[in-house]
């Protein structure tokens, strides 16, 4: 994965922000290497939730094949960098 | 319900159960409560709510437990049963049965699907069915029946062999009990049953000549979900 290193870590700081916003927890809770599975709460609904909100705060649209197999918090990460304009699909993981 | 609540309904060959966040119930099996120590402290209450509308379940049936997990997470019923867990809120839901060859269930609370993320759960002919709504509660109604019934039928297509379609490649038509798949060589009915706040949905095939597969592998298809997450076991 290649990501530009002055923006890897303002999106995967958004990204904790929009989970631990619809999770009500601290966003320190929300680590990149945290199983998704292991968030407080998360559930399918709640996933669907924060892809359409990262969806609308970074005016995207993620591909939902990408979603089937999402594992750690890092691999949203991943999606949205990904997805953003100027990144080549081979650049994605 | 209130959140002590039980209730337990027969459909056909089916016992579903719905238990509140501080429902009575049974203490879990030993091999259960070895199992729920083993998942992270986020997701104990919830594996144990499971378990205890599984218990209900189980009871109905005359049987017992325990209800394991398989390495994916999904809950392994014991031989001959066929089940299914869900939970939302504290809420966790059950359906299980003899001699049906698979089932899914999912309990959603009403005015959490947002409508902007509807092409991730929703074929293009469905959407048009949740925009035309007459108002936004009608709108988020239909929304949250949709995704229920869609991970309900996710659910049930799961313990069949064949590669895992995405929740839009899943597609229903309304009825007036819930939903039938279409497009599907063997077909699903989709029942929905409103229970306050929350929509359950059940999903099982319309002919027993589907084929079965309750073995734990998930080999033959994708490894989580849309995200599709495994917590309901």
């Amino acid at each position: 994965m290649s990501v530009a290193p002055e923006t890897q870590g303002p999106i995967e700081e958004g990204v904790r922000e929009v989970i631990a916003e619809e999770l009500f927890c601290p966003p320190d809770q929300v680590r990149p290497d945290t199983e998704l599975a292991d968030l407080p709460g998360l559930d399918s609904v709640k996933l669907l939730r924060i892809v359409t909100a990262l969806e609308g705060r970074y005016d995207i649209g993620i591909d939902d094949e990408r979603l089937y197999g999402l594992c750690l918090v890092e691999d949203l990460v991943h999606v949205v960098e990904s997805e953003l304009p100027g990144r080549s699909p081979a650049s994605t993981p | 319900m209130t959140d002590t609540g039980v209730r337990v309904l027969r459909r056909g060959p089916l016992v579903v159960s719905v238990v509140g966040p501080r429902a009575w119930g049974r203490p879990p099996h030993p091999e259960e409560r070895a199992l729920c120590a083993s998942r992270s402290p986020a997701r104990r209450a919830d594996f144990l709510a499971g378990r205890r509308a599984a218990a209900f379940c189980l009871a109905e049936l005359g049987r017992s437990g325990p209800v394991l997990a398989a390495p994916d997470g999904r809950p392994l019923f014991p031989s001959g049963l066929s089940g299914s867990i869900s939970h939302s809120g504290g809420w966790a839901a059950c359906a299980a049965g003899v001699g049906v060859p698979a089932v899914g269930v999912d309990l959603e609370r009403r005015g959490r699907v947002p409508l902007a993320g509807l092409r991730h759960v929703c074929a293009p002919e469905e959407e048009p069915w949740i925009r035309a709504a007459p108002d936004e509660a009608e709108a988020d109604r239909r929304a949250t029946a949709m995704f229920a019934a869609k991970e309900a039928l996710y659910k049930a297509r799961d313990t069949l062999p064949g590669p895992r379609p995405r929740l839009p490649e899943l597609r229903l038509r309304v009825t007036p009990y819930g939903f039938t798949t279409v497009t599907e060589t063997a077909g699903f009915l989709v029942r929905m049953d409103w229970l306050g706040a929350y929509v359950l949905a059940v999903a099982v095939p319309l002919t027993a000549s589907v084929p079965d597969r309750r073995t734990p592998s998930r080999s033959a298809g994708r490894p989580g979900g849309p995200g599709r997450l495994r917590t309901d076991a």
